[in-house]
């Protein structure tokens, strides 16, 4: 097991991780990271919002940074043609 | 260590000092639990209710993969499985939030207290029946409330249902980490985090490593909706 760190840069401003997440060796940060981004968009969503210009920053309990991920990786947008 | 299981009884329904002997008589001793253990195995074949005296507990179902939903959160004074009487291998799991104090009571001894005394029997049935009144308002947060809502309403339940048993603060440490309140409302820790800085920036609520800080009710219940009708708290008499 590990303890990431998630911090948020979306529309609504920063929001630190202070608490951390338990991820398991097996597990893929980035694809948390995707589930996360994907359940706060699938909200602001219901309020007619779809801002893509958020990330999240992925880090681990000593500060070192495991890498960045931005909203407009976690979907895949079709706007017709 | 009874006292908050009598004080939920008690607040919503009279007992007689008969009654009040007759339920202390049913209470084993009591035993201390861990953090984070499972009290009551999916599947198990039970013989006892476990009654909730100090501390949280919740009750959750998992799915392959991983996936997790708390169904519901227990406080002290809760009889948390005490439908696993009538059911006796229960679909979901029980495990201690926090450290918790428990009674197991066993299921001949509810048998005889029910049988000996009828009312007693009927305040219990009314026990599992404002459980599943809670479980109801859990559906309609899982199912209409935004996060915000949810996790306000989330609290003003707790705060009452803490009241309720004398636990009544502002302030109090549910235990439960970000990752917890994630699967009690279908959310990921970071949507929970995210919304909890968005209530604290509000100045509605702090949360900090499983410590609860109420810092406006009212301002909690609007943004909820909290209409705590569902609770019974004003039950008609047994």
């Amino acid at each position: 097991m590990r303890r990431l760190h998630f911090d948020l840069h979306n529309g609504t401003g920063f929001t630190a991780d202070e608490e951390g997440r338990e991820l398991s060796n097996d597990d893929d940060p980035r694809a948390f990271a995707i589930r996360s981004i994907r359940s706060i968009l699938s909200e602001e969503i219901m309020n007619g919002v779809i801002d893509l210009t958020g990330w999240i920053d992925i880090r681990s309990e000593s500060g070192a940074q495991f890498g960045r991920v931005s909203f407009s990786e976690a979907v895949c947008l079709r706007l017709g043609p | 260590m009874i006292e908050a299981h009598l004080a939920k009884l008690k607040f919503r329904h009279s007992l007689t000092g008969a009654e009040e002997e007759a339920v202390r008589a049913i209470i084993p001793p009591v035993r201390r639990v861990a953090r984070a253990m499972t009290v009551v195995h999916e599947g198990a074949r039970l013989e006892a209710s476990t009654l909730l005296l100090e501390g949280f507990m919740c009750r959750l179902k998992d799915l392959a993969g991983g996936k997790r939903q708390i169904t519901q959160i227990h406080v002290a004074g809760d009889f948390v499985d005490l439908h696993g009487f009538t059911l006796k291998r229960l679909e979901h799991d029980v495990m201690t939030v926090t450290d918790c104090t428990i009674a197991l009571v066993p299921h001949e001894h509810i048998r005889q207290l029910i049988e000996q005394w009828p009312r007693l029997g009927r305040l219990y049935w009314f026990s599992t029946n404002l459980d599943a009144s809670m479980n109801r308002e859990w559906e309609l947060s899982l199912g209409q409330r935004s996060a915000v809502e949810r996790l306000a309403a989330l609290f003003c339940e707790l705060h009452v249902r803490l009241q309720v048993v004398g636990g009544a603060s502002e302030s109090f440490n549910l235990g439960m980490s970000q990752s917890q309140l994630a699967e009690s409302l279908g959310m990921t820790a970071v949507h929970v985090n995210r919304t909890l800085r968005l209530l604290r920036d509000r100045g509605l609520l702090r949360y900090r490593r499983g410590e609860v800080e109420i810092l406006d009710l009212d301002g909690l219940k609007a943004v909820a909706d909290f209409d705590d009708r569902y609770l019974y708290l004003n039950a008609d008499p047994l």
